[in-house]
């Protein structure tokens, strides 16, 4: 177990450099032009005069792969260049904003997991009876409703007509509710859907009849076998949802004007803000290996079938 | 009982389209056109659903805004279709180099959620509905490529294939008669059921701003233009997510129903597991 | 008269559109070998399965009794009264647990003693060596033999006096499908009963003490062992002989005839 995490954690640095490398070219491949874009944001007027003076200033006028090398350079002492925006440090300005993402992520993934979990179990174990239809109708409602306007039908009713709730921004523990509950909602009706499928495929399967016609009681076989069983898939979707909900903590940070680093991204999207692109991009590859790492491990522990080696 | 379903569907799906496409016949006014004398207009026999805070007329914006919706995500997918064959019968069929070097690039490309390498896509092209379209149907290329070229490997073992191919017959056409035709009859049901993932993609880029920009008719842009008045007029936002939610609830719809009738049996966990959350 | 062990009354069972088992009664007595005979699609999984209430999810039990001895069970007999060893045993073990977890779980369940020494010595039994590695390994690391005879030993320790072996040979080769031929045959003793359900006419000829050929649905002969080639017997059931003796003769010979021979 522990080579194969320490195998895991060694191979996060040529997967970092390839993601780099990548994120760096397809950015200098676009149609924008970086200088434009800093002076733009600058406010300066982009005459001749001042892009070539731009271009040396960014150094901009070197080759492709000395501008990467001088880039990956500053990258590994995690220097990732200033925000053409602000002129801050972008990795600061980024850090200064993500532990409010982490934190409604979590909250939101507790919530997939709480939901989920015993929802899907619930309707696979009394299939076809009317909690297993309330069950499904709640995950279909919840795959197909855009999760800003729920959001708003949250603000709408619990803020402004219930007045339970604050609408907007950062006001203490209850503000983080409606967003968790925004963020959460796709992800737990398509995970009540995984749990449900695979519990009722154990429920069938041949070695819980053999459990069971071998008298080994009905708890033991759901709350043992079945249960560590369909957990399989459900973890490896959670693993792949985590991504998703940091993605969808952008829009609710926007929503519901949470500091988190949402708005600063989507703005720096919009001014074509480079480095600070670059930065998230190589944040979000590292919390991506991370949590990948961290289901793997879960994987591992449920699933003895997959040897230590070969997943990587 | 099961086709009643289907018919239900399609109809239902028809409508929606054919409102699209005769959205200038059915709309009483034009979408744009600004009257700020008659702002929040209730809801009345002129204006079937009101009008907004502009005092444009809702309904017609709405109808307009179908076409929006649908034309992107039709063109997200004939992109991923075309590009994911091309892509993925080059992998499948040349194999060596050319299928690792597109396959580890389509791992690291899967490491990232969609709706993220969507933002980075747009923060390279630049903001705008064409640019949203490509960025959607860059984030789904790594996942239908692969499925492409797995169907190739398979379809190229097959004893007719490998008849035809003993008789002579060009790649190329093999590709035509044999492999679209799979490709088709295959990707066809997870792309009708990823059509509504899409469309809650392009909604929720536009509604941050990314996307369709705010005078344009479009479902997610009049959810974020009603937002400011949602504690007065709540109705404004109410309609364009409703409009949302039942064209997103129509496709998943059908395509599960397609999943089920054709028994996608063996892979429905992995192809469940691999949807992610729009947003 | 040998003691009746279980009986099936009039059991029908069907999905919503088709009839799977038609009014199917037998008895199944001590001391005997009970093989359930017929093609594939014939029914006789169907019928074990109903006997176990195991019954796949669209199919349901319309009608029929199944008593042990006088006692009637509405859901299926299971537990220590029955055993069953399945066709496919590969999927019959859960993969995620290693075999000492669910074999321990089944004899708890049953009330035996389930200490590692116990364990160990009914894998015994089976003639399986190596038992602690078999503990404490999962099923997909063993062979369908192995896992197979590791049914048997569940069967053998829960002193089940019914015993269900379906298709038990299906998946091994041929010196596989003899021992564990064998090993069902040590099973047979005074006080119990193996219901043995194939298709395989050489497996009957070898192991059964009584016949019953199932067609459709239904039972068609009912009949002891020496009454094989009997002029009397049902129609189906000369075509079955027939068949099998002019098609499957070298299978015959391979399994049971001349086979240390011809390896």
């Amino acid at each position: 177990m522990t080579s194969f995490i320490i195998k895991r954690i060694l191979l996060i640095i040529p997967i970092m450099f390839v993601v780099s490398f990548l994120v760096f070219s397809v950015l200098r491949l676009g149609p924008v032009d970086p200088a434009q874009a800093y002076l733009l944001n600058s406010r300066i007027p982009p005459t001749e005069e001042a892009l070539k003076v731009t271009r040396v200033e960014l150094g901009l006028d070197k080759p492709f792969f000395t501008q990467y090398a001088i880039w990956l350079k500053g990258a590994v002492t995690l220097d990732f260049g200033k925000s053409y925006m602000t002129k801050r440090d972008a990795l600061g300005d980024l850090i200064y904003y993500f532990p409010t993402t982490l934190k409604i992520t979590f909250l939101a993934m507790i919530m997939v997991i709480i939901v989920s979990i015993p929802l899907g179990i619930l309707g696979a174990v009394k299939k076809d009876s009317i909690a297993d239809k309330l069950v499904k109708l709640f995950s279909f409602i919840g795959v197909s409703t855009p999760s800003f306007w729920f959001g708003f039908l949250l603000i709408y009713l619990f803020a402004l007509k219930l007045n339970i709730l604050p609408p907007f921004g950062f006001d203490g523990i209850s503000s983080y509710i409606m967003p968790i509950l925004t963020l959460g909602l796709m992800s737990s009706a398509i995970n009540i859907r995984i749990t449900r499928t695979s519990f009722l495929e154990h429920i069938n399967g041949r070695s819980a009849k053999y459990l069971k016609i071998h008298g080994v009681s009905n708890n033991t076989i759901m709350g043992k076998y079945v249960l560590k069983n369909s957990m399989i898939p459900v973890v490896t979707s959670l693993g792949m949802h985590f991504g998703e909900l940091i993605g969808g903590a952008v829009v609710v940070e926007v929503l519901f004007a949470l500091p988190g680093v949402g708005r600063y991204v989507v703005s720096s999207i919009t001014n074509h803000d480079y480095p600070v692109i670059q930065c998230f991009m190589i944040l979000m590859t590292a919390v991506f290996i991370i949590v990948n790492l961290i289901i793997d491990i879960i994987y591992v522990y449920l699933n003895p079938k997959i040897k230590y080696g070969s997943i990587i | 009982m099961k086709d009643k379903k289907l018919i239900f569907l399609l109809i239902m799906l028809a409508v929606i389209l054919l409102s699209a496409i005769f959205a200038p016949l059915i709309a009483p006014y034009s979408p744009y056109e600004i009257d700020l004398s008659n702002r929040f207009a209730p809801i009345s026999q002129s204006h079937i659903l009101g009008t907004d805070h502009l005092g444009r007329d809702v309904f017609s914006r709405l109808i307009y805004g179908s076409r929006m919706s649908l034309i992107s995500v039709l063109a997200i997918m004939v992109i991923i279709l075309l590009v994911s064959l091309i892509i993925g019968s080059a992998a499948g069929f040349l194999g060596g180099k050319i299928d690792n070097v597109l396959m580890r690039i389509s791992d690291v490309m899967l490491t990232f959620p969609t709706f993220i390498l969507a933002l980075f896509f747009i923060g390279v092209l630049g903001v705008g509905l064409i640019n949203v379209i490509i960025a959607i149907a860059f984030t789904h290329l790594a996942w239908y490529s692969r499925i492409v070229r797995s169907i190739v490997l398979e379809t190229k073992e097959k004893n007719y294939v490998l008849a035809s191919k003993c008789m002579g017959t060009p790649t190329l056409k093999i590709i035509i008669k044999h492999i679209i035709p799979q490709v088709l009859s295959q990707v066809g049901i997870l792309a009708t059921l990823d059509l509504g993932h899409m469309m809650l993609h392009v909604a929720g880029l536009s509604f941050l701003g990314l996307g369709v920009q705010a005078p344009v008719a479009e479902w997610g842009v009049m959810i974020n233009d009603a937002s400011p008045f949602i504690r007065q007029h709540p109705e404004l936002m109410i309609y364009p997510g409703l409009c949302i939610f039942i064209t997103v609830a129509i496709f998943n719809s059908l395509g599960e129903y397609l999943k089920d009738k054709y028994r996608l049996k063996e892979d429905c966990n992995y192809e469940e597991s691999v949807r992610e959350p729009a947003v | 008269m040998k003691e009746k062990l279980v009986s099936i009354k009039n059991l029908s069972a069907g999905t919503k559109y088709k009839q799977i088992l038609n009014n199917i009664s037998f008895d199944i007595y001590a001391g005997e070998i009970l093989c359930l005979l017929g093609q594939s699609g014939s029914g006789k999984t169907m019928t074990a399965s109903a006997i176990l209430n195991i019954l796949p999810e669209n199919v349901e039990k319309t009608s029929g009794r199944i008593l042990y001895g006088e006692k009637e069970f509405h859901s299926g007999i299971y537990g220590s009264y029955i055993s069953s060893i399945m066709q496919n045993p590969a999927a019959c073990f859960d993969n995620v647990f290693t075999m000492e977890e669910q074999i321990k779980d089944i004899l708890k369940a049953n009330n035996k003693d389930y200490s590692q020494e116990k364990m160990c010595n009914i894998l015994e039994k089976v003639s399986l060596t190596n038992q602690q590695d078999i503990l404490n390994s999962y099923p997909y690391q063993l062979s369908g033999g192995m896992l197979q005879r590791v049914m048997i030993a569940v069967a053998l320790s829960l002193e089940s006096r019914v015993i269900i072996a379906d298709e038990p040979t299906s998946d091994l080769d041929v010196l596989g499908q003899r021992e564990i031929l064998d090993l069902i045959l040590k099973l047979k003793n005074e006080n119990s009963a193996v219901l043995m359900i194939t298709h395989n006419l050489s497996v009957v000829k070898h192991m059964a003490d009584r016949i019953i050929v199932m067609e459709n649905g239904s039972i068609v002969d009912d009949f002891n062992k020496d009454e094989l080639h009997n002029n009397k017997r049902h129609p189906y059931t000369q075509k079955l002989i027939k068949a099998n003796e002019s098609q499957y003769i070298n299978k015959w010979n391979i399994s049971f005839g001349e086979y240390n021979a011809k390896m």
